[in-house]
């Protein structure tokens, strides 16, 4: 089955769609599919049918995202923790994403059509080495595309994620490139897998569980999170609904929580600034007073043009090794 | 056709919004009929006595409910209660009906005004149903820059309900304290504890590798949270024997 469908909405759904539209939505939304198995349960065929089910529903969610105007789709579809489950239903699952990645790399053109960039987030290394080519390829092939993102988490947990950031700080330290003091949250953000996309907005879990189940642990800090019933049960009515939802509990206004996070962000940056000038004054032969502000402003604009210079430079060899990461897999 | 439909946006999301105020209201008034009926036809003790006759037999009549196995998750076992045998016995019996308890809660607090006592309540009904350990949050970190009035506010709370001494103990004296289970363990946290402590710990980590002291292939999810648990200085604990 395909990864982007042509089917069309009806008439009214395509109606309820415009009125929605009008409103406020959200412009990233996060799944994480959950009930697969339930699914499988309750309706007595093999595990592996569900799953493939679940990814028929997600073909058909992305089709209704696309058709409501959300261009950024982020899903849970693969746990680090999911390695602990039985090997035949890893083995399964595994068998799953490598017909469904073969797939997408043979609808070439339907990506092209709406332009969808592809991203994989997580421990690529900890997959089977094909799987792990024909993810490579994928994003590759749609890194230039930017009107629609599709990210996939595999082989991913939140708190991988953070320490994958911080190992990749602390190689860049080891290398010289950035000082201990350069590390900021801000930074530590630049370094997460998701560092391309902003925040979700929505976070939908299904099958009716509220655990974030080690999910975007970071970035939600402002979304809001929503149960709903099981993965393979949702329709266009309740994404609907709960797109709704969103605008009624969004009137507490995250763009100004947003946005007093970040000026508090820059003030403790601006401090710590200040504290590094402040040291450095203290190896400053005596001046007198006026002399003194100007070399201390100086100070703190030296510090401030170095850091970004260092943290630059760091982000783009960071963006390197993991463009030639994966160009080295699909070379080989 | 574009302004059609923000009209009728705007209608649906007005009746909507007039929809939910009017049953929040209904369910407010119902809540307090049924309440106000209560009352008014059965004595407190009746009530709690019809409501829940079975219970009777399931309580252990002396000892501690955590240290009975046949009903128990481990996780009952995880908490000492024996302060509960005292006065807030109806807690207890609230708990015997409860087939798996959390370890832990955290407790958001987002008011505009903040309310201690409330908060205080909150942490000590938290801790009489033998949850060991309580996070209490506000994003503003005003329980965090006032976490003594709150302890103190807590105390007060339990001696209104318990005769029994307590024991009060702030930060690091009684660190060695927290490997006991039993006791409960109340943290007040704000937002500096979240990604800040994150970043510290990040600056901790990659100082240690300037030095040389560590390579960056050390560091693992473990190492980390153990970084991060390491970096929580100002907590208190809070013990009732």
């Amino acid at each position: 089955m395909s990864w982007i469908r042509d089917k069309e909405l009806s008439l009214i759904e395509r109606l309820c769609a415009n009125v929605l539209k009008a409103g406020p939505m959200p412009k990233h939304v996060a799944f994480i599919m959950d009930g697969n198995r339930r699914y499988a349960k309750k309706c007595h065929v093999e595990r592996q049918e569900g799953h493939s089910q679940g990814f028929e529903k997600l073909a058909e969610t992305l089709r209704w995202c696309l058709n409501l105007g959300i261009c950024e789709v982020t899903v849970y579809a693969f746990s680090i923790e999911n390695f602990k489950r039985s090997k035949e239903e890893v083995d399964g699952l595994m068998e799953l994403a490598r017909q469904k990645f073969t797939r997408l790399l043979e609808e070439k053109d339907k990506l092209q059509k709406h332009e969808v960039c592809i991203r994989v987030i997580g421990d690529l290394s900890l997959l089977p080495l094909d799987i792990q080519k024909l993810i490579a390829q994928a994003v590759l092939e749609t890194k230039a595309y930017s009107k629609c993102f599709l990210n996939v988490c595999f082989a991913y947990t939140s708190r991988h994620e953070v320490t994958n950031a911080v190992c990749e700080v602390a190689r860049g330290v080891q290398e010289g490139l950035i000082e201990p003091r350069d590390v900021t949250e801000n930074l530590l953000d630049q370094c997460l897998y998701t560092s391309h996309s902003p925040d979700p907005d929505l976070l939908i879990r299904t099958s009716g569980e509220v655990r974030l189940s080690d999910f975007l642990l970071w970035q939600v800090l402002h979304s809001v999170c929503i149960p709903v019933r099981l993965w393979t049960g949702v329709t266009f009515w309740n994404l609907l609904r709960l797109f709704y939802v969103i605008t009624y509990n969004y009137s507490a206004n995250p763009e100004k929580a947003r946005e007093l996070y970040s000026r508090e962000q820059s003030r403790l940056q601006n401090e710590a600034d200040q504290t590094w000038a402040q040291q450095k004054m203290s190896s400053v032969e005596h001046i007198n007073g006026e002399e003194k502000k100007k070399v201390f402003q100086g100070f703190i604009l030296q510090c401030r043009t170095e850091r970004e210079q260092r943290t630059q430079n760091f982000l783009k060899s960071l963006e390197r090794k993991r463009e030639s990461f994966l160009e080295s897999l699909c070379t080989n | 056709m574009s302004v059609l439909y923000a009209l009728t946006w705007r209608l649906l999301h007005l009746l909507l919004c007039v929809q939910r105020a009017l049953l929040a209201w209904l369910r407010l008034w119902h809540w307090r009929v049924w309440r106000a009926a209560g009352a008014l036809l059965l004595p407190p003790d009746i009530a709690y006595r019809q409501r829940r006759p079975r219970d009777t037999g399931k309580l252990p009549s002396a000892g501690c409910a955590c240290v009975q196995p046949q009903n128990g998750t481990y996780l009952r076992q995880r908490c000492d209660c024996s302060y509960l045998h005292r006065e807030l016995s109806p807690q207890q019996r609230d708990r015997a009906r409860l087939s798996k308890l959390p370890v832990h809660i955290g407790l958001v607090i987002s008011e505009e005004q903040e309310s201690y006592a409330d908060v205080a309540s909150l942490v000590l009904w938290c801790m009489a149903l033998g949850i060991s350990y309580v996070s209490v949050y506000d994003p503003q970190g005003i329980f965090k820059q006032n976490s003594s009035r709150l302890m103190d506010e807590v105390l007060k709370k339990q001696k209104e309900c318990s005769k029994y001494p307590l024991e009060y103990a702030n930060g690091a004296a009684d660190r060695t304290d927290k490997g006991f289970r039993h006791l409960p363990v109340l943290k007040v946290l704000s937002p500096e504890d979240g990604k800040p402590n994150i970043v510290k710990a990040a600056q901790n980590f990659c100082q240690l590798v300037a030095d040389g002291q560590k390579t960056p292939a050390d560091l693992d999810v473990d190492v980390l949270d153990h970084l991060l648990r390491s970096n929580v200085t100002t907590f208190a604990i809070y013990s009732i024997k």
